[in-house]
């Protein structure tokens, strides 16, 4: 699987997810997109005749202006795209910067067909009307088909790397791309197999693929719980969890709890 | 008694025999063959009255019993002080250690702490040990699964119970169709509509009942936002005091343990105690400072805050280390301490800066002790002339002494040089016997310009410079010699050299009934000795070597002398030694170039005539004579007053010069010869330019000591020498000046040839007769002086001045 183009979706001004994002398309030597959302929410409730906000330091209430809003959301996407700047010359990756407008999730959808790979940050502040990550992260890889990188602040992508495996053969492609990342960080591959699936495991194609990996653990018999997931993964110390969410036999609660309650980042698979 | 001019009067009763004038040790009394043999030591020679000073000094406990050591440089004051000191610290106990240590209660005066002996490095080695365990023990703590899942946990509760409190509240809102949107900024409540934000239009278009009940519930949803906001800060507070106890609960089992061990060591010194449960209260306190920071935090060299180095654990840890000032680990007894540069600094130590992005900073580790905390619960020998040529080291010591502490004050920040944060560290108290050294003038100036000096340096312990010559002093004497010799390695000096350096000793005291204590000259001519000696390959140094080294220094030393003896021979510089000359004398005088004191010959001219009673010194009028010297010439016109006419008023004006003198005439040695010149003008009776004459005259016309006698003896003797000695040549000196006649060897032999002789006069009138070979005349029942005599010459003429004088008033009074 070759990753060409890396989307960052942002709402506010994120030093810490320009930084992860920039460093993986360095890695991967992937075009970087940044994708400024100002959520059309936020500019119809400034335009409410009731409109105000309580500043989260202060405690203060004060009238909410379009033209301010307006100013404080350039300012927002100003300092991310300087930030993308200085980071992108210093990493040299070739980079783009679009600033949107619309309902978060829709922009979202729309914006990121064409990509191989959508960094979503578990702590990135959201200018906007909540959303649920985990939620648009699984959607993003239903509707787009682009692979959803879910990323923990101050956890980095390293070694060793796991990969959800149900034993179906739609998951072998998820297995073979975990296995030559494995490969290419020179580090171990952990298979966190959800049934016995012995007998896929005596397969040429499974036994071809594993064999890419320097190393590999193979964890069979997990039940398809997030908590036992992510139990066996933290026992691993795995640095990626990659998961196929196409045929999985997981259901899509348990898919984002695994993103809301994991400690390593969390690839997300068509 | 015929009293003509033919008759000369030599006054051999005044002659000085060679006898009297040998000064020479005979070897045969010293019983010994060589100094090789004395081996015995030479204790202190004449210093009876300055040891007992300071045997006195030092055994004075109470305050301002500090010595002043005073005597010429050169006597060996100080190594002869030092010894006695270390003689006497070597029995006395060690004195407690000093070290400094950081304050916690105030980080500006960092704390001075006390140890017995060698205790002070072991408590420091022992906090190192305490900082290095710290330093590797508690980040491994921070670092552990456990403190990182406590810490997550406090962590996660506090953004659990924000996003609880919001969570529920965006649940409330969402029943009523309001959402809580995150601003910029803030939050803020809008109306929902198919979940998105109903659109101003819309709201717009909306009943106003509608759009009534919309705002009253956003306005219920405000009050509650602004509770759960306004809690926010507290629980984040809550969350930090939790986290900081949670460091704390896991710094304190590692600090206790740690410690434990020092607290029981030092259960009996509560000061250290009470500095080892303030390390372990700060260490608790600051937790947090021991976890290494993050690689991201830590910034690049020569950016880094003052105080902070590279590694800002190591830096936060200094302050638990001991920085000793006071070690006495290797002492054997009290210290003595002398400072050779006794700077303000030096003196009572400072507090070093280091320079960070521009700033100076500094902390306990960098205060510097001075000689004074080295020297505490000892001795301190100070240099006067050094101690106060350094600016505040002698108010400084004076207000340690009387205050009895050292306080570190740098002087830089005294003076306002020094602009910066710095310390104020614990004074020490102080308990050390200061001795300074010093001339016997500065000690005299101190006592009278500085009230506070005799209340501080109550001990004056006075160097004699001589020691009287006797035969119980050669023996002794012999063993400093034999003494200085095994100290400078030199060869042995047999007893001809000792007996030669010994009478060299009266020639440097200048008096032969003494012998020099100044260490450094004999120490100095046995080296001189030792060189041509060696040069001469010889085993011992003998008297033919010492004499080879007197000789050899005068010459090295001689060139103004030889100079200005070659310009008399010349007749550039006009000194006759023959022949006979009314008013003209042969005067002495001394200079002194380099130390080095040495003869010159000066004739000494006066006129007179009728005046107004006058005697004018040229030197005076020229502003050549000094006080001293104008002194003896105003005496002249008291002696002559005195003596001659009493009944007439003195009519004269007399002038007087030294010939060819182009520098200050200092002194009075010269006032006798004045007035020769003068009495042979008044009597027109010339003087014999054979002679030369030194002494000075008092109003009864004694002639009185001078000094420099010798110098000027030679002086005279040379030029006369190499003109060719006659047998009539010599000098006329004071009769209280015979004592000090050590003459040269060369000269002695001359006075024992009867080629150049010696004098010695107790009267003006002695010296008139030797000078002029005539009687000076008494005055006889008549109350006349003889006719033809000097002094009825003299009287004669001034009495035709006072006539003439009377005369001439009344004529004056006719008109």
């Amino acid at each position: 699987m070759r990753i060409e183009r890396i989307v960052l979706f942002g709402q506010a001004f994120s030093e810490g997810g320009a930084e992860a994002a920039a460093e993986l398309a360095a890695r991967f030597e992937a075009k970087l997109a940044y994708l400024f959302l100002e959520d059309v929410n936020l500019l119809r409730l400034a335009g409410l005749p009731f409109a105000s906000e309580i500043g989260i330091d202060t405690a203060c209430w004060r009238d909410l202006e379009l033209s301010d809003l307006q100013r404080s959301l350039r300012t927002l996407a100003n300092q991310a795209e300087e930030t993308l700047s200085s980071m992108a010359q210093r990493l040299r990756i070739p980079w783009s910067f679009q600033v949107l407008r619309g309902i978060p999730s829709q922009a979202l959808l729309e914006a990121t067909c064409s990509s191989d790979l959508v960094l979503l940050l578990r702590s990135q502040p959201r200018v906007g009307i909540p959303t649920r990550t985990e939620s648009l992260a699984r959607e993003i890889v239903s509707r787009s088909g682009a692979a959803v990188l879910y990323l923990t602040d101050g956890a980095p992508v390293q070694p060793p790397f796991g990969v959800v495996f149900s034993g179906t053969a739609s998951d072998l492609p998820t297995l073979r791309l975990v296995a030559a990342l494995a490969s290419d960080f020179a580090g171990k591959l952990v298979v966190l197999s959800l049934g016995s699936g012995e007998e896929v495991f005596r397969e040429p194609e499974f036994q071809q693929v594993v064999q890419e990996a320097p190393a590999t653990t193979l964890l069979t018999g997990i039940a398809p719980k997030a908590r036992r997931i992510l139990a066996a993964a933290t026992h691993e110390g795995i640095g990626l969890l990659a998961l196929s969410i196409g045929d999985s036999s997981l259901p899509p609660e348990e898919i984002e709890s695994i993103c809301a309650g994991a400690l390593c980042p969390i690839l997300l698979l068509p | 008694m015929d009293y003509s001019r033919k008759q000369v009067l030599m006054r051999p009763d005044l002659r000085l025999d060679a006898k009297t004038l040998d000064r020479r040790i005979d070897p045969r009394c010293l019983p010994f063959e060589t100094t090789a043999e004395l081996i015995e030591s030479p204790g202190v020679l004449g210093q009876a009255r300055a040891m007992e000073a300071v045997r006195f000094g030092v055994s004075m406990e109470q305050p301002g019993y500090n010595l002043f050591i005073m005597g010429p440089s050169g006597m060996g004051k100080r190594s002869l002080v030092l010894r006695l000191l270390e003689e006497r610290a070597a029995g006395e106990a060690v004195p407690r250690e000093w070290a400094y240590v950081f304050a916690f209660e105030n980080e500006r005066c960092p704390k001075a702490l006390a140890f017995p002996s060698g205790k002070a490095r072991e408590f420091a080695e022992e906090m190192d040990r305490f900082v290095e365990d710290l330093r590797v023990g508690i980040p491994a703590v921070f670092d552990s699964d456990e403190y990182r899942a406590r810490a997550q946990d406090i962590e996660q509760r506090f953004h659990e119970r924000r996003e609880q409190a919001f969570t529920e509240l965006r649940g409330r809102a969402q029943k009523d169709g309001i959402a809580l949107l995150q601003t910029p900024a803030g939050f803020a409540f809008a109306p929902l509509k198919n979940g998105e934000v109903l659109d101003p239009e819309t709201f717009a278009k909306l009943p106003d009942e509608e759009k009534e009940k919309i705002q009253s519930k956003v306005s219920s949803l405000q009050e509650e936002l602004t509770k759960i906001v306004r809690e926010i800060p507290k629980w984040r507070r809550e969350a930090q005091a939790r986290l900081r106890e949670l460091n704390r609960s896991l710094v304190r089992s590692t600090v206790s343990n740690l410690l434990e061990e020092l607290k029981a060591k030092y259960a009996q010194n509560p000061t250290i105690c009470s500095h080892l449960e303030s390390v372990e209260k700060d260490a608790l306190k600051n937790a947090e400072s021991f976890r290494l920071p993050k690689e991201a935090d830590a910034l690049p060299p020569g950016m880094l805050p003052p105080g902070m180095g590279p590694d800002a654990v190591e830096a936060f840890l200094r302050r638990y280390r001991v920085n000793v000032v006071v070690d006495q680990s290797d002492a054997k007894g009290c210290p003595v301490v002398l400072e050779e540069n006794p700077t303000f600094s030096n003196l009572f130590g400072t507090v070093e800066h280091l320079a960070q992005m521009g700033a100076l900073v500094t902390d306990f580790s960098l205060i510097r002790p001075g000689s004074l905390h080295r020297a505490n619960g000892g001795y301190l020998a100070v240099d006067a002339l050094r101690l106060l040529s350094h600016p505040f080291s002698w108010e400084g010591l004076k207000r340690a002494l009387r205050s009895r502490q050292i306080r570190i004050e740098p002087l830089a920040e005294a003076l306002g040089i020094l602009s910066t944060v710095s310390l104020e560290p614990e004074p020490i108290p102080l308990d050390v016997k200061v001795i300074l050294l010093g001339e016997r003038t500065l000690y005299y100036l101190l006592h009278e310009l500085d009230p506070e000096f005799s209340e501080l340096f109550k001990v004056a312990v006075d160097f004699e410079e001589e020691v009287d010559r006797n035969d119980s002093i050669l023996v002794p004497y012999a063993r400093f010699l034999a003494e200085e010799a095994r100290k400078g390695k030199l060869l042995p000096l047999d007893r001809g050299a000792v007996a030669r350096v010994l009478e060299e000793g009266s020639r440097i005291a200048a008096d032969a009934k003494k012998l020099s204590l100044r260490g450094r000259t004999m120490s100095d001519l046995l080296q001189e000795a030792d060189f041509w000696a060696r040069d001469a390959s010889a085993q011992t140094i003998s008297a033919a070597h010492v004499e080879k080294a007197i000789a050899a220094a005068e010459a090295r030393s001689g060139r103004i002398r030889e100079h200005l003896r070659e310009e008399v021979l010349r007749g550039t510089l006009l000194v006759d030694s023959d022949g006979e000359s009314i008013g003209q004398v042969n005067g002495l005088a001394v200079l002194e170039a380099g130390g080095l004191l040495f003869g010159h010959p000066n004739r000494i001219t006066a006129r007179v005539r009728f005046g107004s009673g006058k005697v004018v010194d040229i030197e005076r009028e020229a502003k050549l004579g000094s006080p001293i010297h104008s002194k003896g010439v105003l005496i002249l016109s008291g002696f002559l007053a005195g003596r001659y006419v009493p009944e007439e008023p003195l009519s004269l004006t007399a002038t007087l010069v030294f010939e060819q003198s182009y520098g200050m005439v200092e002194g009075d040695s010269a006032s006798c010869a004045e007035l020769c010149a003068l009495l042979s003008t008044l009597a027109e009776v010339p003087i014999r330019q054979s002679l030369a004459i030194t002494g000075s005259i008092n109003q009864k016309g004694e002639v009185q000591a001078i000094g420099g006698v010798n110098e000027k003896v030679e002086a005279f003797f040379e030029v006369c020498r190499a003109r060719t000695l006659s047998g009539s040549q010599g000098v006329i000196v004071p009769a209280a000046n015979v004592d000090h006649l050590v003459p040269r060897r060369e000269m002695l032999e001359k006075v024992e040839q009867n080629l150049f002789h010696l004098y010695a006069v107790r009267t003006i009138d002695e010296a008139m007769e030797l000078l002029t070979g005539l009687p000076a005349g008494e005055r006889g029942p008549d109350g006349r002086y003889p006719e033809g005599s000097i002094n009825g010459r003299v009287e004669r003429k001034l009495l035709n001045f006072a006539r003439k004088a009377r005369a001439l008033s009344a004529g004056e009074g006719k008109t």
